[in-house]
């Protein structure tokens, strides 16, 4: 009986040998991540009862720990949750505990290779669905389910049902996951992939790089997927290696496995895609958006941080100057990720053009450092532009590639970044 | 046990709302841990779509959403806001799955019912049979059968939240931990 790679990783974990798209299982972690909101699992366990919290950690090599989301701390309460985060670290004896030298939760897991291929991971952040790059079958829960998978090890699932997104073509030389999960939302909805487990296949997917692919996996979330994976291949090997001694066992799908629905896209000539306020599925041709005045600019998050997404803005600001009505805020992804930066010189020209390379952190997502007032327009290459998510619910949020991001901070306004790259 | 619902409609016939818009981040950073009753995010929920909810809502309520409810970000205050308010329930025409999980997590009924935002209006009265489920208009005629929520989620929520399923799993297999 064939098997898709959602199927296949959770009936495995499940300790079954097959499994059907709809079928509910309760299965072994390979892993979990939490981070600063681990104080709500803890809150929530002693309301319910349990006076010192969870009585324990199924497994202290498998519970990865970040003091982080808002780091430094932004005010007393998550300075209060860091003092908390570090006694708990030590009470259940973490093999794994990140504090003050760790960057966006999502980027450390895969930065030090907490997330391998074939495993089940979750996480308690929506875009732990990333890991999914690295053939992972990784997704987000609450603080709250956080609580019974921390301690028992095991969780309940629905079994997805299964979309393969086929992608023929080439890749540009420059940054294009967010277009083309920009594209998808637009053209097929924000739901296309409510409850199900994203396969990208086809054969423009050696073409893309890594931090491509987890910026695909990573927006898989804004479409609705539970898993966004990709197949294991050189690209991923190469990733991993140096970076764990652990067995790697990939999973690919069976080749007549079942999908709920199949989609194909030509990435070759794929235009600069933007999203309008307040949807990631509100997509327009960049033509259309094309001289919006903007105030801010930011580059970032588990989204849009890594080296290529801040090497491609910093090749474009060369030479140039950031508009002087635009702020623009570049953050990269991890503390490795900042000193792949510093070693290829990229904080230097950002800085020299006008804008701000800031720490490594979830800040410039909106979560908590890149507030607008009412009024104010952002183009950003994060996550998400829905209403109030930076703040004021009378602030417009587009989203668009890093390149993208990179030239309009310069023009001042929404501008087509192939102006530039070509 | 599950039982039976009886309540006022509150209808949000809008698709894909976001936690982003549920329970807004300009509410929620700087409120202490020890806010079970969310004091500060309370007045604000969905108030980019609907403002003066906090008023409007009593105890027994049922909230009628579109599709894809919830989507976005894993926060659980855009579940625990309907606990705090005394919701029964929310019928959504889809919810988003991190929403879902979340919602039943806390112990929170989230029936999925095509057409929801259609077959009620705002202050309909209705009922929601979890012997035969049925759910019902008593203001005007019609009713729809529900998918009957699988065991998995029926033991969840009559444990009231996988927080209580968690202590009664520790006080069986760990007694000296409990």
């Amino acid at each position: 009986m064939s098997m898709t790679v959602a199927e296949k990783v959770l009936a495995r974990a499940a300790g079954k040998s097959r499994l059907r798209a709809g079928e509910y299982v309760d299965c072994r972690l390979d892993g979990v991540m939490a981070y600063q909101s681990f104080i709500e699992t803890h809150t929530r366990a002693i309301e319910a009862g349990l006076p010192e919290g969870l009585p324990r950690v199924f497994d202290p090599e498998k519970l990865f720990l970040m003091v982080e989301h808002h780091q430094p701390a932004t005010n007393i309460k998550t300075a209060l949750r860091g003092v908390k985060l570090r006694e708990l670290s030590q009470r259940y004896e973490l093999k794994h505990f990140y504090d003050t030298t760790c960057g966006i939760c999502h980027q450390m897991m895969v930065d030090n290779a907490h997330a391998l291929p074939g495993e089940l991971i979750i996480g308690t952040d929506s875009h732990a669905i990333m890991y999914g790059a690295l053939n992972c079958a990784a997704t987000g829960i609450g603080e709250t389910d956080a609580g019974y998978a921390i301690t028992f090890g095991e969780l309940w699932f629905r079994v997805p049902a299964s979309v393969r997104i086929t992608l023929t073509g080439t890749a540009p030389s420059w940054p294009i996951g967010k277009d083309i999960m920009l594209y998808l939302a637009g053209r097929y909805g924000v739901d296309f992939a409510l409850y199900k487990s994203i396969e990208f296949a086809g054969p423009a997917v050696s073409t893309l790089s890594m931090d491509n692919r987890f910026t695909m996996s990573d927006h898989g979330v804004e479409v609705g997927a539970k898993f966004a994976m990709f197949g294991f291949d050189d690209r991923t090997r190469e990733f991993l290696a140096g970076r764990t001694e652990r067995p790697i066992v990939p999973v690919n799908a069976d080749t007549d496995a079942s999908y709920a629905h199949e989609y194909t896209l030509d990435i070759t000539n794929l235009p600069p895609q933007i999203a309008v306020p307040h949807s990631f599925g509100k997509n327009r041709p960049i033509a259309e958006v094309a001289g919006t005045q903007i105030n801010q600019a930011c580059i970032g998050s588990c989204a849009n941080g890594r080296f290529e997404d801040i090497a491609i803005a910093a090749q474009i600001l060369k030479g140039r100057r950031v508009h002087r009505n635009v702020r623009l805020l570049i953050s990269p992804a991890s503390w490795s990720v900042y000193r792949q930066c510093l070693e290829a010189g990229l904080p230097q020209i950002i800085l020299d053009a006008g804008g701000q390379f800031l720490n490594p952190g979830c800040g410039v997502c909106g979560a908590n450092g890149a507030y607008l007032a009412p009024g104010e327009v952002c183009l950003t290459a994060t996550t998400r532009n829905h209403q109030g998510r930076m703040g004021s619910k009378e602030a417009s949020i587009y989203l668009g590639g890093p390149a993208t991001v990179a030239w309009s901070a310069v023009q001042g306004a929404i501008s087509d970044p192939r102006e530039v790259l070509n | 046990m599950l039982e039976n619902m009886r309540g006022r409609v509150v209808r949000i016939a809008i698709d894909d709302i976001s936690t982003d818009v549920i329970a807004p981040s300009q509410y929620r950073g700087a409120v202490a841990d020890n806010d079970p009753n969310l004091t500060v995010l309370r007045p604000h929920v969905l108030e980019a779509v609907r403002a003066g909810l906090d008023e409007h809502v009593r105890p027994g309520d049922i909230f009628v959403c579109g599709k894809n409810f919830g989507l976005g970000s894993h926060r659980e205050p855009a579940v625990q806001i309907f606990k705090v308010w005394g919701v029964q329930a929310v019928v959504t025409e889809s919810a988003a799955r991190i929403w879902f999980r979340n919602a039943i997590a806390a112990g929170l009924p989230a029936f999925e019912l095509e057409d929801a935002t259609k077959l009620f209006a705002e202050g309909d009265e209705i009922e929601i049979d979890v012997g035969k489920w049925r759910i019902s208009n008593l203001t005007r005629t019609g009713n729809a059968a529900l998918s009957p929520f699988p065991p998995t989620v029926m033991r969840i929520l009559e444990a009231g939240g996988i927080m209580q399923l968690l202590k009664q799993r520790v006080e069986a297999e760990m007694p000296a931990s409990a």
